[in-house]
């Protein structure tokens, strides 16, 4: 498996046209039509896409709707009886909550974040790996800067409640792994002219899953080239990988 | 009237307003349901509660938010509720119900769609309930990977793994018990609706 493969699959689904940013189709529809592994794959996926279309919930009886209605107006009309609806101040304890502490409090808890997702000590997966083709050093800089931006947006979106976090009878969903945010750019050859290319939400570890071991072993080692030839900027431990 | 002004009246305590807000999305909240757990009477009862915990909260749903994904992300906490129950108390899970109820004494195109159905079922029960949810959230409700991350947290990154992986998982699964030969057939014939009873 190429190595733009093993990056490019987990966006096979939404060839051509789908919910990607535009850098990204463009790398897809460069990149599908020529391999004929990712059209493979792109034809089998469509394949298992069509059959659940095809096989949609049956729909219920027409008398079930109905009965539908009657069953939970009923409770709907004992909710409102009883009272239940929710005081509005009960719900939004997270938000409410920088403003009990005031503001100081509130740029202890932004700095705390910030060494969370920055800190030399962070989890490995909670580091950006920056690997780009050696570049002129505005280039570099433009990396790094893209990076921390990158990290900031991670640790915004992972720091904000979802909107019903706080529906008491909503229990936690279970964790997701953090995700890697990797900004590389196009390899050698690579049909687009090389740019950098920002892939946040990558999950490293997801994409290993998928491969064998010898094409782990391959990937890994052209990412270690990379990091060795100063190619791949950011200090990032393999050892987690294994 | 638009879910934002029903909102507002279901805020000040307009039931019927919020009853609209049912009617619009209960077919979704159901579909989602019996996707989750493959039980429609379960999945009934899901939806109902769902609804019901939308109501007994409404005052707590901001309106940045889209009322249809705060729905959604209730639904998904019962269903995951229920499952977690059910693997407590060891319920064996019956996708027959879901798969040939009501079916009638059928021709052959409609025992080929029985047997995709049941194929297609089995291979989503076997699915993380995570991934379920993105399959149904993705492919019949059609949202988008930010919405899908916002009702079901996470990051809408992990929401695409997520998709393309039990894509591949359900692939394997459907595969697996073809033998290379039915489920995948091209099925113009397959997407009727049994009806039920
Ligand atoms: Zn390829």
């Amino acid at each position: 498996m190429k190595w733009q493969c093993a990056l490019l699959k987990r966006w096979l689904p939404e060839y051509p046209d789908g919910d990607l940013p535009a850098w990204g189709k463009s790398w897809l529809g460069s990149h599908v039509p020529g391999c004929s592994a990712c059209r493979q794959e792109l034809a089998e996926l469509r394949q298992v896409i069509a059959a659940i279309e095809a096989t949609p919930v049956a729909e219920p009886a027409p008398e079930f709707w109905g009965e539908f209605s009657r069953d939970l107006h009923l409770k709907l009309v004992q909710a409102a009886q009883e009272g239940q609806a929710a005081p509005e101040a009960t719900s939004s304890r997270w938000f409410r909550l920088p403003y009990l502490l005031g503001a100081p409090a509130m740029a202890v808890l932004l700095l705390y974040v910030a060494v969370q997702f920055t800190g030399p000590g962070a989890p490995i997966q909670e580091q950006a790996v920056v690997m780009h083709l050696p570049a002129p050093p505005p280039a570099q800089d433009q990396a790094l800067v893209k990076r921390e931006s990158a990290a900031k947006r991670a640790a915004v979106s992972r720091k904000a409640p979802a909107p019903a976090a706080e529906v008491a009878a909503a229990p936690a969903l279970p964790m997701e792994p953090m995700e890697q945010i990797v900004t590389v750019a196009l390899e050698d050859g690579a049909p687009l002219p090389v740019e950098e290319v920002d892939l946040s939400s990558w999950d490293l570890d997801a994409e290993l899953a998928g491969m064998t071991d010898q094409e782990k072993h391959v990937f890994l080692n052209k990412m270690h080239q990379r990091k060795k030839d100063g190619s791949c900027v950011e200090g990032f431990s393999f050892c987690s990988w294994g | 009237m638009t879910d934002a002004q029903l909102v507002s009246r279901s805020q000040a305590g307009d039931l019927p307003a919020f009853e609209e807000l049912v009617q619009k999305y209960q077919r979704e909240v159901y579909g989602l349901a019996c996707r989750m757990v493959s039980d429609v009477e379960e999945a009934k009862d899901l939806a109902q509660q769902a609804f019901l915990q939308a109501f007994v909260h409404i005052r707590s749903f901001r309106q940045d938010a889209q009322f249809r994904t705060w729905l959604f992300r209730i639904a998904i906490n019962q269903c995951y509720n229920f499952l977690k129950s059910r693997r407590k108390f060891g319920d064996p899970i019956d996708c027959d119900e879901l798969n040939l109820a009501g079916a009638e004494p059928s021709p052959e195109a409609d025992l080929l769609a029985q047997d995709q159905r049941r194929r297609l079922y089995e291979a989503l029960e076997r699915l993380p309930a995570k991934q379920r949810a993105v399959i149904t959230l993705k492919v019949e409700q059609g949202l988008s990977y930010q919405e899908i991350s916002q009702v079901l947290g996470g990051t809408a990154g992990a929401a695409r793994v997520n998709y393309c992986q039990a894509l591949k998982t359900l692939k394997k699964h459907i595969q697996t018990e073809d033998d290379h030969e039915v489920a995948m057939r091209s099925s113009k014939t397959v997407a009727a609706r049994v009806p039920r009873r």
